[in-house]
């Protein structure tokens, strides 16, 4: 974390109980400086975030929690964020809304290291990829080619 | 009319157990951790503050001056802070000790408890050997008038400083919660605590602050039930079934639920001695903490996350 790694879970990604500033704010526990400036980034990049900043995190939707998350993961501004199926659990329109999200951060010149079952969709946008089968690496080329493959695609996006 | 006073009784036993409950849900919040040293970490306080009062103060030459309507004085306001640093501490120290090498080795449930257990035995043993069986008095002898409120309330100058004592307190823990970094920290890993290590957040430091402050809280909580009624080696023992049932009734982890649910046992006691022998008190909790366990076992604050 303190090389510039953040990661986010899949699952249980955010602190229910808290607001959403308090959650952005536990993402810089340990940045002893003013973490203000980046709070305003990461407000930002997640607009919605910033008018519900009071709001208890308990009360928002999914693809406002995945939001959370990531914010949360970015207060430390890593250079490398891992995600954790970030799309899982949220409806498609959704999903689509938290890729644009995850574009907007690569941009910023944060890598981004993704981990994700809806293949087709993440190596649309993926600069490179992996596929692993039973944990081993059996793959690995840029996203395009790796959609344009056909065994890829028969074997693991579906037909 | 009786039932007024009984009322007004019961929330000054109420605030004093929820000092002890708020104890209670806080280190179980943290750490899924049933703490039955609790109740005998309250009676501790009550009587390192008994040894510097009697002791320590009376050996370096404190007056033993009362504040007037009061039933103590100097001695008392320097012993309490010491004595709710003292069980803080004490509480740490059987955290680093015990309990922390007991998490490391990711030990179930029922040894964390029976361990807990050992540790209030010997808080209690230690009670007995220094100051024996007998039920004790900060300040014996002194004269405990009453002041006559509306509804025939009786109640002494005592009892009033024990329900400032108490919000002062709780005040105080609200602030530290909700304003600062740690106590943010404390709620945030009381909520995951594996995100709140993948957060970055120094969650052995929130476990010691945990326990400081849980110790803090019963150690105040023992001395002012020591003002109010009397010590006695089993007070601790006595006070740890109305400590789960407030805190069962309030939803585990819940710190205002701790303190409703302080209140309402407290009243439910002191109400039931208008019909029932007073040695029931302790029943009337356990009927309470049965009877939410069978309707609402989430109690009345139970969370809707998760």
């Amino acid at each position: 974390m303190r090389k510039g790694i953040s990661y986010v879970p899949q699952v249980d990604n955010v602190f229910p109980s808290l607001t959403i500033q308090e959650n952005l704010q536990m993402g810089a526990f340990i940045r002893n400086d003013d973490y203000g400036r980046r709070l305003e980034e990461v407000y930002t990049l997640f607009p919605i975030l910033r008018e519900r900043e009071k709001q208890k995190v308990a009360r928002l939707s999914g693809g406002q929690r995945q939001m959370v998350a990531m914010g949360r993961a970015l207060m430390l501004d890593p250079q490398i964020l891992l995600l954790d199926e970030p799309s899982a659990g949220l409806a498609p329109v959704l999903v689509s809304t938290i890729f644009e999200k995850i574009k907007e951060i690569n941009a910023t010149g944060v890598a981004i290291v993704i981990v994700e079952q809806n293949a087709r969709e993440a190596l649309k946008m993926a600069d490179y990829g992996y596929v692993l089968a039973m944990g081993r690496n059996v793959l690995e080329d840029s996203g395009e080619a790796l959609l344009a493959d056909g065994e890829v695609a028969r074997l693991y996006l579906g037909g | 009319m009786r039932m007024a006073e009984l009322v007004v009784y019961g929330i000054v036993l109420g605030s004093i157990i929820a000092l002890g409950a708020i104890g209670l849900t806080l280190v179980y919040g943290i750490l899924r951790f049933a703490n039955f040293a609790h109740g005998d970490l309250m009676a501790g306080g009550a009587y390192v503050a008994l040894f510097i009062v009697t002791g320590f103060l009376a050996w370096i030459g404190v007056p033993d001056t009362t504040f007037a309507p009061l039933s103590f004085g100097w001695r008392m306001l320097i012993a309490f802070p010491i004595s709710m640093l003292a069980v803080g501490s004490l509480a740490i120290l059987f955290d680093r000790l015990l309990y922390r090498k007991l998490r490391i080795e990711r030990s179930g449930a029922v040894i964390l408890a029976i361990s807990a257990l050992g540790v209030a035995f010997i808080v209690r043993m230690i009670i007995l050997i220094i100051w024996g069986a007998d039920s004790l008095f900060y300040r014996p002898g002194v004269l405990r008038p009453a002041l006559e409120l509306p509804l025939e309330v009786k109640i002494r100058p005592d009892q009033i400083l024990i329900l400032g004592v108490v919000f002062i307190l709780v005040s105080l823990l609200y602030v530290f919660l909700q304003k600062t970094k740690m106590g943010k920290a404390m709620r945030a890993t009381a909520d995951n605590m594996e995100l709140a290590r993948i957060s970055g957040i120094d969650t052995e430091r929130v476990i010691i602050w945990t326990w400081g402050i849980g110790g803090g809280l019963a150690a105040a909580g023992g001395i002012l039930y020591g003002i109010d009624v009397q010590l006695h080696p089993y007070m601790g023992w006595n006070f740890l079934l109305p400590l789960f049932a407030a805190t069962i009734l309030g939803s585990i982890g819940n710190m205002y639920g701790a303190l409703v649910g302080g209140l309402v046992i407290g009243v439910a006691q002191q109400v039931s001695t208008a019909f029932l022998p007073p040695t029931y008190k302790p029943a009337v909790a356990f009927v309470i903490m049965i009877a939410v366990l069978l309707l609402r076992p989430q109690g009345i604050f139970g969370g809707s996350h998760r």
